[in-house]
Order: structure tokens, then sequence, then C-alpha cells
């Protein structure tokens, strides 16, 4: 079984090297390598298995395309310009304030979807259009955008990794707020302000940034921008508040009367179905890597490929793997995205369980360092997002140099969960 | 509550639907075949989720 | 890629072929897992085909108003519930439901058995899980397939799901999909999602038929603790723990643990808290659910053999042991059958006004001796009344 499981994998490893030979792109190469899988495993081509695995990461799939069909239209009906001016107006004199409300600003979406790529495509061009006018280049504001969508998606209440991690591990998802909270702010704070800090404009030129920033339509007022929101939040939080007397609404559904609240609204009537084309086109990068990953996992565990990568990473020595994890989970969220969280996970939650190791503080930090793997390739669906909306246009290993400094430091602030899990289990709060 | 309930759960085939009829309507409007596979993918959760086969 | 209109056309019409090839019998094969008909054969002691809409209405017209088997003896005692296909990847639990209801005749009290206690979450296998849809298990008279299933409702009956899921009443917080896992939505609500309203109907059920004791069946992978267990309820503790002591003095071990209190939604807990039964979970191993497992296939589900879960033995990962035999059907199915039978003694041994007692179940040396299958009746051979399909 061995013997057959590394065969497969190499198999896999070819059929993604002829896909990038031949200029498929990123996501036809791993469908390839899924096939080829496949096909090495013995299973000619599956057709069930393919299909089934298109809807691994459905519901993922629905909430990307909705939050982002909300932004769209919020920036299409000149929201999104009118809130920039606000902020710019009321807080130009203030680096330090500008950078922490950016912060805070990016920090919610993901902490309420688990999903980073939701912070970029909600809040994204908002926070780069600030940063650009403090005078921080192209480069660093990727950087920041990605590091605050990456710290956003581990906030709690909702972190997917963990709450994968946990669900495939039959352990309840309570007390990780103090943890995740701890953790994720300080890496966010941390990463904005080492990259925020110095650039070249001290203060915001307010003449010129309001020249230059382009005018929202006659009519546009707070409440416009507020009210969509509003609705978004308020759906979410109702049903935290009043779990019981309050339907079940998803997040797709959430995002999508917030959509249908914006094109109301507008005092623009908006081409609706026309930029929901675009949105579809826009993501189709990201929902198509999401899409084939769920067909290569389920190839990968049908043909026992997976199990042999999770059998490598448990019965590696404890020490080892404390020394590897920091690297071992972003490679695996690159490649996997958020299967990686019951591939490696899991066993590692049974792990520590049967080393006396606290499973709470160690998942933390461990579904902390994950969504720093969203930036690395072949996937890299929030890097991508971040680079896009910044509008940066150069190589995308210089991004990923920027992020380097924080992005050590928050691998070590997790490393540090892992390592002294049972010491910090005091911040476990349900 | 049910009933609302039940509401819900329509209007998330109706959001799946809508979805993939622009997935399609992308699919046709492309010229690039890559994209054109990538969409057929893409599409394939969409219409057996609409289809309550999956 | 293509500039021309026409080679357009020519590469669309291509694509959307191979879709369509992909599509349409992968999507066959699906519809037709979904929609299997799973024979269940009343055996001499069933006396009532009931459905869980019975005592709840609300359940009525949804995919898991599932059929409960009645065994009654006639002759007054106590009253059991034994669910099965809590989460229908476990067929262990599925099958010794099964063999209950194909095979026990009872002598005092009331049996009552659940064989697809999730019937939805029997109509769905996991996406990037690679289940095999099917297992069969050969018989004296031929194969007989039933359908594996998944650890959570099927989405096409439970859509959406919460960002997070609360449980009720605890307010509890749980992974959004656990809103649909059976085993974390007790004690339920009528008015809730259909996996919250089918653990409601259960209480409901239980609480109108006074039941005493109540059995959960389960499977668990080698890697997680609660394995080769009874979970039992602390009003079931001392019941359990000699059951337990008896099990691994005489034939096999089998460990005893405390329903934890502080952990809501697991139906030791809320059934013991919500109603008067005792309420117990069987964990037997299934190497099958381990995340290091190999290749996935209706042969690992059915003999439960496995290098790798072996290998990650050898490195002290495991709950519980495991050589190149695993742990096949067979005494999986036996185990829990010989653990409910221990069950039922030390209940009568301690409450001798409630006694249960039957004829013909199978129990872990039979079956491990004779073949599951030679406890499973034949379909075809009984009276079109006789079959149950779920």
């Amino acid at each position: 079984m061995f013997n057959h499981a590394a065969l497969v994998l190499a198999v896999m490893a070819a059929g993604f090297g002829l896909g990038a030979l031949l200029r498929a792109g990123t996501e036809l190469s791993m469908l390839i390598a899924a096939l080829a899988g496949a096909v090495a495993h013995g299973a000619g081509v599956p057709t069930r298995h393919i299909v089934e695995g298109t809807f691994t990461y459905f519901d993922v799939v629905l909430i990307f395309i909705t939050a982002t069909y909300f932004m769209n239209l919020l920036k299409e009906s000149g929201g999104v310009s009118y809130i920039v001016r606000s902020v710019i107006r009321k807080f130009h004199k203030s680096r330090f304030m500008l950078l922490l409300l950016l912060t805070l600003i990016m920090l919610v979406p993901g902490a309420l979807t688990g999903s980073g790529t939701v912070t970029v495509l909600v809040v994204g061009s908002f926070v780069a259009t600030v940063l650009s006018y403090l005078g921080i280049s192209r480069d660093r504001i990727a950087a920041i955008i990605f590091l605050g969508a990456a710290m956003s998606a581990a906030a709690p209440p909702i972190n997917l990794w963990a709450m994968m991690t946990a669900g495939g591990a039959n352990m309840p998802y309570v007390g990780f707020t103090g943890p995740l909270g701890v953790i994720s702010i300080l890496g966010a704070l941390f990463s904005v302000f080492y990259l925020g800090w110095s650039g070249k404009q001290r203060n915001i030129d307010v003449a010129k940034a309001m020249k230059e920033l382009p005018q929202p339509p006659k009519g546009m007022s707070f409440l416009h921008v507020l009210v969509p929101f509003a609705v978004f939040f308020g759906i979410v939080v109702a049903g935290r508040v009043w779990p019981f007397n309050f339907p079940v609404v998803g997040l797709p559904l959430a995002f999508t009367l917030a959509a249908v609240t914006v094109i109301v609204m507008s005092p623009t009537r908006l081409q609706a179905l026309r930029i929901l084309a675009r949105t579809v086109d826009d993501l189709l990068p990201l929902v198509s890597t999401v899409t084939i990953v769920g067909i290569l996992v389920q190839i990968m565990a049908l043909s026992g490929a997976r199990g042999l990568i999770s059998l490598s990473v448990v019965t590696l020595p404890l020490v080892v793997l404390f020394a590897s994890l920091w690297a071992v989970l972003p490679v695996s969220e690159g490649i996997f995205q958020y299967a990686s969280a019951p591939l490696l996970g899991v066993p590692l939650v049974f792990l520590f369980n049967m080393k006396g190791i606290n499973p709470i503080i160690a998942l933390a930090g461990m579904a902390t360092i994950w969504p720093l793997g969203d930036c690395l390739p072949p996937t890299a669906p929030v890097g991508r997002a971040a680079v896009m909306t910044a509008g940066y246009e150069g190589k995308y290993t210089s991004f990923l140099a920027r992020c380097i400094v924080p992005a050590l430091f928050i691998m070590a602030l997790g490393t540090i969960y892992i390592v002294f899990a049972s010491k910090l289990a005091f911040l476990v709060r349900g | 509550m049910q009933t609302i309930q039940t509401i819900i759960g329509y209007l998330y085939y109706a959001i799946a639907a809508v979805i993939g009829i622009v997935i399609v309507a992308n699919f046709v409007r492309s010229r690039d075949v890559r994209k054109m596979l990538l969409y057929a993918i893409v599409l394939s959760p969409f219409v057996l989720r609409v289809l309550r086969v999956k | 890629m293509a500039d021309s209109k026409g080679n357009s056309l020519v590469i669309k019409i291509v694509v959307v072929a191979l879709w369509l090839a992909l599509i349409i019998p992968g999507g066959r094969q699906l519809a037709a897992h979904r929609n299997y008909e799973e024979a269940v054969v009343l055996g001499p002691g069933v006396t009532e085909v009931k459905k869980l809409s019975d005592w709840a209405p609300y359940v009525a017209n949804t995919p898991n108003d599932c059929s409960i088997y009645v065994l009654d003896s006639g002759v007054p005692g106590g009253s059991m519930l034994v669910i099965g296909g809590t989460h229908p990847e476990e067929p262990a639990g599925v099958l010794s439901a099964v063999t209950i209801v194909e095979n026990v005749v009872p002598t005092t009290g009331k049996i009552y058995v659940a064989v697809r206690a999730n019937r939805s979450a029997s109509t769905v296998t996991r996406p990037g899980d690679a289940y095999p849809q099917f297992f069969n298990i050969n018989t004296d008279f031929g194969k007989r397939t039933f359908r594996m299933g998944d650890r959570w409702s099927n989405p096409l009956d439970s859509w959406p799901d919460p960002e997070v899921y609360v449980h009720y009443p605890s307010k509890q917080l749980l992974a959004y999909m656990d809103v649909r896992n059976l085993n974390r939505t007790w004690p339920g609500r009528p008015d809730g999602m259909i996996t919250e309203r089918t653990t409601r109907a259960f209480i409901d059920m239980i609480k109108a038929e006074n039941i005493d004791i109540f059995v959960d069946n389960h499977e668990a992978e080698l890697e997680y603790s609660v394995i080769s267990t009874i979970v039992a309820h602390q009003a079931a503790a001392d019941v359990a723990a000699m059951a337990s002591m008896m099990l691994s003095a005489g034939e096999f071990n089998m460990g005893m643990e405390f329903s934890p209190t502080l952990l809501h939604g697991l139906s030791h807990r809320e059934v013991g808290d919500h109603t008067d039964a005792y309420a117990f979970e069987i964990e037997v191993p299934e190497p099958f659910l381990d995340r290091v497992r190999g290749i996935t296939d209706e042969a690992l589900l059915l003999e439960g053999k496995d290098e790798f879960v072996m290998r990650a033995g050898q490195a002290g990962l495991l709950y519980e042991k495991i050589d190149e035999n695993g742990w096949n059907i067979h005494e999986r199915v036996g185990r829990t059958n010989s653990t409910i039978d221990m069950i039922v003694q030390m209940f009568a041994m301690f409450y001798p006004d409630k006694p249960i007692t039957y004829e013909s179940l199978p129990m872990r040396n039979d079956i491990v001796a004779n073949g599951l299958g030679h406890y499973l009746l034949d379909p075809a051979q009984a009276e079109a009344d006789r079959v149950v399909y779920e």
C-alpha cells in the first residue's frame, strides 16, 4: 500500500508538472494531476468521484461569489469612494489612528465569515486606497491587505480551520475565542504597523486626495453604505443573539440580501446582472481552484495518497513536528486550501490529546498559521486577490518577500502556542 | 418558523440557479478554451444541486 | 486560443460534450445512491412497524420520518430503544440494528429499533472523502446491499448551514455542519432544522413509551480516544460499569466512560438529562474512519485492514490495537450486539422489576463463527408485507 500511494503521488506530481509545461494554468494542472492520479490508482476516469469532489467546497464557493457580488455592487454604486473620502477627511492628520482603524476594519469581515478572501473583497480596495494616500508602496499595500485578511480569517468567532478540525476530531468548537483573539489581533497589528508605519507620506494631503478620488454620485450618503452592512451584520448578529427564534439564514443569503439592499438603495440604477456576470468572471480563478482542489482531495483519499501524507506528518517525532509545523501548515494550505485542516489538523489533534498537549491552544496556534499559506502557490487565493485589489503589478515573489517578517512573527506566535499549549491554557474562554 | 426556513431553502436553490445561469452565459461568451473548461467544472455542483441530485 | 467564431463554436461543443460525459454518469450514480431502497426484512419478533412521526407529527413527510420496528413480547417488563445509523458512515451500528429486527424474538418487555435514525445522512456520501456508495454483505442466499452514508444529514434536506451552530438549549457553540449531526443535536426542537427535529422526535418517543434503556450504536476511528467503550450518562453508570467489567473479563475488552457533563448535544448526555431512560452509547473500532487510512474502498469498510493505520499503531498513535487481521464487520457487529445484551442483563440485575428478555440475538461469537450474512434474511423469500424499505 505504501508503494501504491507513493506511486499515485508521484504520478500526480508528474501530471501537475505536465500541466505546467503545457501552460495549462494552476487550476487545469491540478485537474490533470487528479485525473492522472485516478488512472494510476486503477480507477480509470471515476466520474462519480470527480463530480462528488466538486462539492467539497461548494459552500465556500457560494460565500465567495455572493460576498464579492455585494462588494462589487457597493463599489459601482459609489459607496466605497464615499466612505474612503469620509475617513480621509476625518482622520487624515493621524497616521496611527488611520492604521489602527484600517486594522479593525480588516479584521471584521473575515472574523465573521472565516474567510480571508471575503476581507479582501469587501474592504480590500478601500484599505488599499487609504494606504496609497499614506505614501505606502503597492507591494507593501498588497502585503498589508493579505496579512490583515489572513489574521481576520484566523480571528474568532469563526475560524474555519479550527472548526473543520474540531468537527473532524469530535471536539466542540468552544473555548477558542480567547486564544484566537489574542494571536490574531497581535498578528494583525504587528503586520499593519510594521509594513505601514514607515511610508514616505506622514499625513494625507486632503485637498489632493479629494481632487483625485472619484466623486460619489449625487444623493449618496452614509446611510447608503451603512444600511446594506447593517442588513448583513444584523442577520449574522441576530442569528447569534436569538439563535432559537431566528431562522438559519446562512452567509450566502445574508450577503445576497445585503446586495439586494444596495441595488434597491443605490442613487443610480445598477446593472445588477452585468455586475454579477463580471463578478463570476473575476472569481473564476479562485472558484475553479477551490472546486478542483475538492476533486484532487477526493482522488487522493480514494487512492491512499491522502493517508500517506497524513501518516508521514503524524509519525514525525514531536520535536521535528514542533520545528516544522510553522512551514508545513502554510505549505499544505497553499496546496490543499481548507482541506489541509481535516488532512493534517485532525490527526495532529489526536496526537496532541495523546501527548497531553492542550488541543485548544495548540489548534488555535495552528489555525493562525494556516491562513498564512493562502498567499502560497499553487492556489494562493487570498494572496492573488490581495495583489489584484492593491493594484500591485510587480513580481509575485516581491510581494511574498514583503510578507516575510510579519509572517515569521505570526508563525513564531503560533509555534509558541503549540509548544507551550498547556502553559497557555488560561487563555481558554467560552 | 418552519415556513420561513422552507422559503430560505428555496431561496438557496434560486441563488444557485441564477449563478448557474450566469456561469453558462459567461461560458457562451468565452473565447478562451481554458476558461471554458474551468467554467464547465465550476458549473457541475450548481447544476446537480439545483436538480437535487447532490 | 480560438480566434474565429467557427473554431470557438466547435471547441464549445467539444467542451460541452466532455462535460456531459462527466456529469451524466457521475450524476446518475449519485442519484442511484440517493434513491436506493434498502430492504429490511421483518423477523419473527417484529409485531409492528411504526413511523417516527407517529410520536412526532413535525417529522412527517420529511426524509427523516424513519421506520421504528416494534418487537413486543406482550409480557409486561422493561423497554429498550436501539438506534443504528446515527452516523451512517458507521455501518456496524446499522447492521447491528438490522440483526435485531431480523432475528430477535422478545419474551418479556418491549424493544424498539431504528435502523436508520438519520435516514437523510444515509442518502449522501461525504465530498472529498471518496466513500464507496454501497457495501455488500455475503449471505447464505447471495449478497445484501446496503447504502453507505455520511456523518451529517444530506444538504439537500438541510440547506443552508448557520455560520456557527448554536446548540439548543445550552447555547454551546459547535462547528456549523454539526447542525446536521444527529449526535450533536440532542435534545432537539420541533421547529429547528431537520436533524434537530429528528432528535426531538426521538425524545418525544422515548418519553411517550417510557423507554428504560436507550442505546445509540456507533463506530470510531482508532485515532480517537472514545473507542471500544460504553459511554454512559451518570444515571446509567453502574449498569455500564458492570457490563464493561463482565464483557472485559469474559469475552473482549469493552471500556466504560462517563458522558461529559459539559459537552452538549450528544445522545448519552441529553437523553439522560431530558428523559427517564438510561442512556448508553456503544463505540466499536472502524479503521475506515481513520484519517491516516490508505485506499478508501468497500474492502476497507468491511474488512477493516489497513497498513497505514497499522503503522500509526506501531508509532503509538492509536487508542485501540490493530494487526494484519484488521477489524472486520463481523467482529464489530458482534461486539455491538454482545454489548447491548450485557447492558440488558446488567440492567435486569439492578432493576429486576423491569426485565427485558429475548431469544435469538446473534452474539459476537455466533457472528464471528458463522458470518454476519448468516443472520440476515432474504428479502426475495419474505412475504411482501414483511419487507420494509428504508
